[in-house]
Formats: C-alpha cells, sequence, structure tokens
C-alpha cells in the first residue's frame, strides 16, 4: 500500500516545487515518513528540469528554419490548401528575395569593404550577421557537392579560429557560439562526405583524409588553447 | 496582423486560423513549440543536424495531417509530440540499413574525443546526460524528457504516450530511480579511474 502511494506522492511534491515554488527543505519536512528517498528522487527530477537550455536549438535556427518552412508550405509541395499551392504570396516571397536584395544595397552604398570587413569579423560582433549571410548565399549558389563540403569545411576552420580568438579575448558566450558553428560545419561535411561514399568513392577516400588531418589540426589547437582538457 | 504576445491568441484559435489556410497562424504555433519539438527529438537523437532536419519535418507533417486533428480536449502539443515521436521512429528505421563500412569510418573520424563541443563544460554535460537517457529504456526516456527537458504536465504526457495519467505517475518515478542508477554507475565508474 505505502509502496504504491509513493508515485503520486512524488508527482504532488513535484507539482508543489515546479508549479509553486516549494523549497525542496519544506518539501521533505512535510513528508518525512518517505525519507531520504523522497528528496532524491525530487533532485534528480529537477536537475533534469534545470538543464533544459542544454538541449536549446543553435541560436537563429528557429527564425531561418521557420522561414524555410513557411516558404516550403506555400510554395505548394506540403500544403492542405489547395488555393494556395499555385502561387506563393508576396508575404512570403519578399522574405527570401529581401537577403540577396539587402546584400546588394550593402554593396552599393558601402563598397565591398564591409563585406570585406565582415569575413573577420566573430561572434558578437556587430557585422557577424552580414559574414553569416555571405555564408549562406555562397553555400546556396554552390551546385557541387564536393565544393560544398570544402566550403563547409573552411568555414569549420574559420570559426575554430574564432574560438581561439573570442576565448583569448575572455568572450566565453561568443566562443561557444562559434564552437557550435565549427560543430555545424564539420557535421555537415561529414553528412556530405558520407553521400560521396557511395556515389564517388575515389573522392570519397581523398576527402575523407583531408578532413581527418585537419580535425587532427584542429584537435592540436584546441590542446593548446585549453591543455587541461585533452 | 496576428500578434503572438495577445493572450488571447491560444492554440485552438490558432490551429483554426491554420486549418484554413493562414500560414501566419501556423508560424506562431512554430515560435511556440520549434523549441519543445527540438529538444525533444535532439535528446533522441544526440546530432544537431538531424534533429534540426527533423524538427522541420515535424512541422511539416503537421501541417498535412492538420486537417485531421480534432481539438476535443487533446492539446496541440500532445499532437505534434506524437508526430515528433512517430518523425523519430521513421527516421531510426530508415538509418539502419545505411549504416556501412563508410559510416564506421567516418563515426572512427568524428568521435567524441575529437567533438569540439566538449570543451565547452555546457556540451560536456549535455552529452554525458544524452548518453544517459539514451541508455533509458524507451518509455522512460519519453516520461524524462517530456516531463522535465520538455516540461510538459503529467496530463500532456498520458496524452503523447497513450497512458493513463496514473501510468504517467508510475513511469515518472521507475524512470528517476532509472537514471539516478545510471548516475551512481558513471560516478563509481570515475573514481575507480582515479
Amino acid at each position: 500500500m505505502r509502496r504504491n502511494k509513493y508515485p503520486l506522492i512524488l508527482q504532488e511534491c513535484l507539482e508543489k516545487h515546479l508549479l509553486y515554488g516549494e523549497s525542496l527543505e519544506d518539501i521533505a519536512a512535510e513528508y518525512p515518513q518517505w525519507g531520504n528517498r523522497l528528496s532524491v528522487d525530487l533532485k534528480a527530477a529537477i536537475y533534469l528540469n534545470n538543464q533544459t537550455n542544454l538541449f536549446n536549438p543553435r541560436a537563429g535556427f528557429i527564425s531561418s528554419s521557420k522561414k524555410y518552412l513557411l516558404e516550403k508550405i506555400a510554395c505548394g509541395s506540403n500544403t492542405h490548401i489547395i488555393e494556395n499551392r499555385r502561387i506563393p504570396s508576396m508575404r512570403l516571397l519578399l522574405p527570401r528575395l529581401l537577403l540577396p536584395f539587402l546584400v546588394v544595397v550593402v554593396i552599393l552604398f558601402s563598397g565591398t569593404g564591409v563585406i570585406f570587413a565582415a569575413q573577420s569579423s566573430f561572434p558578437g560582433d556587430s557585422l557577424f550577421p552580414i559574414k553569416t549571410a555571405v555564408e549562406g548565399i555562397r553555400l546556396a549558389l554552390t551546385f557541387d557537392e564536393v565544393k560544398d563540403a570544402e566550403l563547409h569545411l573552411q568555414y569549420a576552420q574559420d570559426y575554430m579560429v574564432a574560438c581561439a580568438t573570442l576565448i583569448s579575448q575572455e568572450r566565453q558566450h561568443d566562443a561557444a557560439e562559434a564552437v557550435q558553428l565549427y560543430e555545424y560545419h564539420v557535421t555537415r561535411t561529414a553528412r556530405l562526405l558520407l553521400e560521396q561514399s557511395t556515389q564517388n568513392p575515389v573522392v570519397f577516400s581523398y576527402l575523407l583524409m583531408d578532413f581527418n588531418n585537419r580535425l587532427l589540426q584542429d584537435l592540436e589547437t584546441f590542446h593548446i588553447l585549453l591543455p587541461g582538457e585533452f | 496582423m496576428l500578434n503572438d504576445q495577445d493572450p488571447r491568441i491560444d492554440d485552438s484559435y490558432l490551429v483554426r486560423l491554420a486549418k484554413s489556410g493562414d500560414l501566419d497562424a501556423f508560424g506562431i504555433l512554430y515560435d511556440r513549440y520549434a523549441d519543445g519539438i527540438y529538444r525533444f527529438v535532439y535528446v533522441h537523437l544526440s546530432e544537431t543536424l538531424e534533429a534540426e532536419d527533423l524538427t522541420s519535418e515535424v512541422f511539416l507533417r503537421a501541417w498535412k495531417h492538420l486537417p485531421k486533428y480534432k481539438e476535443q480536449g487533446h492539446p496541440f502539443s500532445a499532437f505534434l509530440f506524437k508526430i515528433a515521436r512517430n518523425a523519430i521512429i521513421d527516421y531510426r528505421r530508415k538509418l539502419k540499413p545505411k549504416i556501412n563500412r563508410a559510416q564506421e569510418l567516418l563515426e572512427s573520424t568524428v568521435n567524441h574525443s575529437l567533438n569540439p563541443g566538449s570543451i565547452i563544460e555546457n556540451s560536456h554535460e549535455r552529452q554525458l546526460l544524452n548518453a544517459t537517457i539514451n541508455h533509458l529504456q524507451e518509455d522512460y526516456r519519453l516520461v524524462l524528457v517530456l516531463r522535465f527537458i520538455n516540461g510538459l504536465s503529467p496530463r500532456e504526457v498520458a496524452e503523447i504516450m497513450g497512458r493513463s495519467e496514473g501510468a504517467i505517475r508510475v513511469l515518472q518515478f521507475r524512470a528517476l530511480k532509472a537514471i539516478r542508477r545510471k548516475w551512481d554507475l558513471i560516478e563509481k565508474e570515475d573514481h575507480e579511474k582515479e
């Protein structure tokens, strides 16, 4: 009987803490008969609840994926509304056209200087959004998967350098963003390589070797940067 | 123009608008739930890129199946998480036959020790937590992720998992016990290594 009642008690206690903010000590005092067992279960649950931010998506993912998703739906292949299938509305086409347009405007009015300056910007810098926009455009305009993989690998290296610089400047938060972008480009390269493994085994083996060498170089850099970690 | 901050705009209203083809309304639903769906998918797959692709896939499926969704006391979040759960199952099913030599080679190259994310303490903790959660049996994993990582109510979890609230309470208690055991085991192994 006592055993069957425990899940209900645990649930009540979780609600008291998660919804009403009661402290663990107060809750434990209300249920002395459950002693340490209740306390450790609550601590485990609260620990998990506090880790939500560890699993959040990278910065900018929600807004960019939302734009892409809505465009895809509006373009028709996945819509359940027949009249929306034919012509994507201007409301959805505009944001798609806006980015290249803005890049052209920036080039026209400020010369290529801004674009050039943006290339050496890091996460957290004011010109950084221009750098990521240019990267996105370059990737979008690359139709060869091998070149795509090389470009991703090059960006990964850039972010590794950015990470090193940001750590030396004690900009930990920006460094974390650089690491996330590094991971993103490395993973994207790995995926493209995997596709090449079946399509073009010779190119694959060459790229894999290059990829492996570069990762080892990165590891050495991280070793210098953070000697205690490796 | 719809304003997401307007408290009068609840999910049911947005779903009704989305069903009639309003993409703005569906966009607000995306803003509300994409984070949660991503976390749910990520914990199961442990891969950023896959989790991103699958999150978009979940919302595409949701849009397709929206006409079939009848509220009648079933929250929209439950509808989405059910789709996410099925999408993960489909993804794993498709993935299995693809495991070949090339993939093994790649995995040996991009292994955890080479993962630069681990230099940031958060990434290391995330990987560790992910690994622990992924070693649990499916229903324990689901209940922990939905209840604590995603902060859903027992009723919503019950709805997604197709169980009663009472069963979810029991699962929750067993799952917490199981993950505590895993942590104890890891701690013990770490002590032995030292």
